[in-house]
């Protein structure tokens, strides 16, 4: 019941941010016909060219008009591009979630697996260091690291060809070799404060009492850690996933720029240079929609794992 | 069937070791209940955890020798260690509310000590586990298997606890304060619970509390502890009505009396 809540909440969290993007993008300065035809064109020119677009009609009916093309996938026709808006992004928004989605994936085994490393051997030389190198990590911003990433992975070691990339409709396996390095910079600072958040809580959950109760039945250290541990130290982390994740596909949209990978960043930049508004529009919405189904995903997975939110 | 002698219990977390148990002698045979009793910080708690063989070995270094039906509880091996914790030495804490894990259900919790000492399957370990609820007189056992911690009172979950030490039918059930975080018609509840399974099963109890009134109604022996050391020792009664120590002359007299005119 408290998800089904949660899903209408969902949607009208997507319909206020389609109506404040639309609205946006309606009252700031900037003009697609001038952006389109330059600044010498006649104002008939331009005046033609509004009507043609659909500009001269009121606020609320362009909204609505919009709103009802949206509800059938029909985001408009791209001013600067001349092609379907739908189509454009269709084509686009793989390479973003695909890159997303196995940044997600790394951030999670690199911190899992080096949080319960760091939390068995809390003393230990490696444990403290990767505590050091943790710190240093968690400072590097993804676009810096991916710089990094192509110097030491891609020009020394020959494991990729920078600014190489093929598109998922030709080889999917070689589009994930390309798709796997910009998604390591994103994911290392986010796995670094992920890592942070389970290793406390993995600390702090071994004074707990039922700790010691489940000792006292019998359990050897690595069953109370696997058995009892695990699952209560993973819940602080399940909250820090889902703003991860937004911020992963924020962080894609920058980071394919370093890699040369044509994802959505590059035509939400040129879309938003051009005054291309339904571009624009479009990407933000879809982004959204993406955010904020990674929130439901990441309620629902709350309320599996903690059953006292339920 | 117990036998402590000469318990030292030193800490040495900090910079300078501290000692927080000195020269603690105890014996339990099968079948008693023995009180032990002691202001917060009087050590009592320490040499409970260490029967039980949960002091960290790290930390705490332990002198003298505890043995458990033959085996040395403070050097023997931790898999032999193990194989006593909660098959046939259990224990259940003060705290109900922080005892249990809160995201595994109860009737898991109370199983487990059955997973880890006998090759009962599953079905087997949840008829035990609900007859185990049954005794300790939680009502509708079948529901309570099936809930979280949360969804429990205080004493409900006192009795989980108790029903998950017991499962495999203990020796020794060390009890530390078990009562102190209820309240008072729950406390009365949950000592007659443990005089009954001790009557029943034959259960030894170390009853750890500072209530005395409790310990006299449960305890036939009693040990008195106060600032790491043993003040006073010997049958119930015998130190009720005639205590040496200055320090139980003084607990008794502070017990509140009811008069009746």
């Amino acid at each position: 019941m408290k998800i089904l809540k949660k899903i209408v909440s969902s949607i009208l969290v997507v319909l206020v941010v389609s109506t404040l993007v639309f609205v946006a993008f309606s009252v700031i300065p900037g003009d697609p016909a001038v952006a389109k035809l330059g600044t010498m064109a006649t104002p008939e020119q331009l005046e033609n060219l509004r009507q043609a677009m659909g500009l001269t009609d009121p606020l609320p009916v362009r909204y609505v008009h919009w709103v009802l093309g949206v509800l059938q996938g029909d985001f408009g026709t791209s001013y600067s591009y001349g092609i379907p808006v739908t189509d454009l992004i269709a084509d686009k928004l793989p390479v973003t979630v695909t890159m997303a989605i196995i940044s997600m994936f790394i951030m999670i085994v690199l911190a899992v697996v080096l949080a319960i490393y760091s939390a068995y051997h809390e003393h230990s030389l490696l444990g403290r260091a990767i505590g050091v190198i943790n710190q240093v990590i968690m400072s590097i911003p993804p676009f810096f690291g991916g710089i990094i990433i192509t110097l030491i992975f891609g020009l020394t070691f020959k494991l990729f060809s920078p600014g190489g990339y093929i598109s998922y409709d030709i080889n999917l396996g070689k589009f994930i070799g390309y798709m796997i390095w910009p998604a390591i910079a994103i994911a290392l600072p986010k796995a670094s404060m992920a890592y942070s958040l389970l290793l406390s809580g993995l600390i702090g959950e071994k004074k707990k009492d039922y700790v010691r109760t489940a000792y006292s039945r019998g359990n050897s250290s690595k069953a109370v850690f696997y058995r009892h541990i695990l699952k209560n130290a993973c819940i602080p982390v399940i909250t820090f996933l889902g703003m991860a994740f937004a911020d992963m596909i924020a962080g894609t949209l920058v980071i394919e720029q370093v890699f040369g990978i044509p994802g959505l960043g590059m035509i939400l930049l040129t879309s938003i240079q051009n005054r291309d508004y339904p571009v624009v529009e479009a990407i933000i919405v879809c982004i959204a929609v993406l955010v904020i189904f990674s929130n439901l995903l990441v309620d629902i997975l709350y309320k599996v794992v903690d059953p006292r939110t339920r | 069937m117990l036998h402590v002698e000469d318990l030292n219990i030193e800490f040495h977390d900090h910079i300078i070791p501290e000692t927080v148990v000195y020269d603690f002698d105890l014996d339990i045979e099968s079948g008693e209940i023995v009180g032990l009793v002691g202001e917060s910080g009087s050590g009592k708690s320490m040499s409970a955890l260490a029967i039980a063989g949960l002091l960290n070995r790290h930390d705490a270094r332990k002198k003298g020798s505890i043995v458990f039906e033959g085996i040395d509880i403070l050097n023997c091996p931790r898999e032999i260690l193990r194989s006593v914790q909660g098959d046939k030495i259990s224990m259940i804490f003060q705290e109900p509310m922080t005892s249990l894990n809160p995201v595994k259900k109860i009737g898991w919790q109370v199983e487990e000590a059955l997973r880890i000492h006998t090759d009962m399957n599953k079905e087997e370990r949840k008829q035990k586990a609900l007859e185990m609820l049954k005794e300790v007189e939680l009502d509708d056992p079948e529901r309570i298997y099936r809930s979280y911690p949360h969804q429990l009172s205080g004493g409900m979950r006192q009795r989980v606890m108790i029903a998950a030490a017991m499962i495999n039918s203990p020796k020794l059930l060390i009890a530390d304060e078990p009562t102190t975080a209820l309240d008072v018609t729950v406390q009365a509840q949950i000592v007659s619970l443990l005089k009954r399974i001790n009557k029943e099963k034959g259960t030894a109890i170390l009853f750890i509390s500072h209530d005395l009134s409790l310990v006299r109604q449960l305890c036939k022996r009693v040990i008195v502890m106060k600032s790491g050391y043993i003040v006073d020792s010997g049958e119930t009664e015998e130190i009720f009505s005639n205590p040496k120590h200055e320090y139980t002359k003084n607990l008794i007299s502070s017990i509140p009396q009811v008069k009746l005119d």
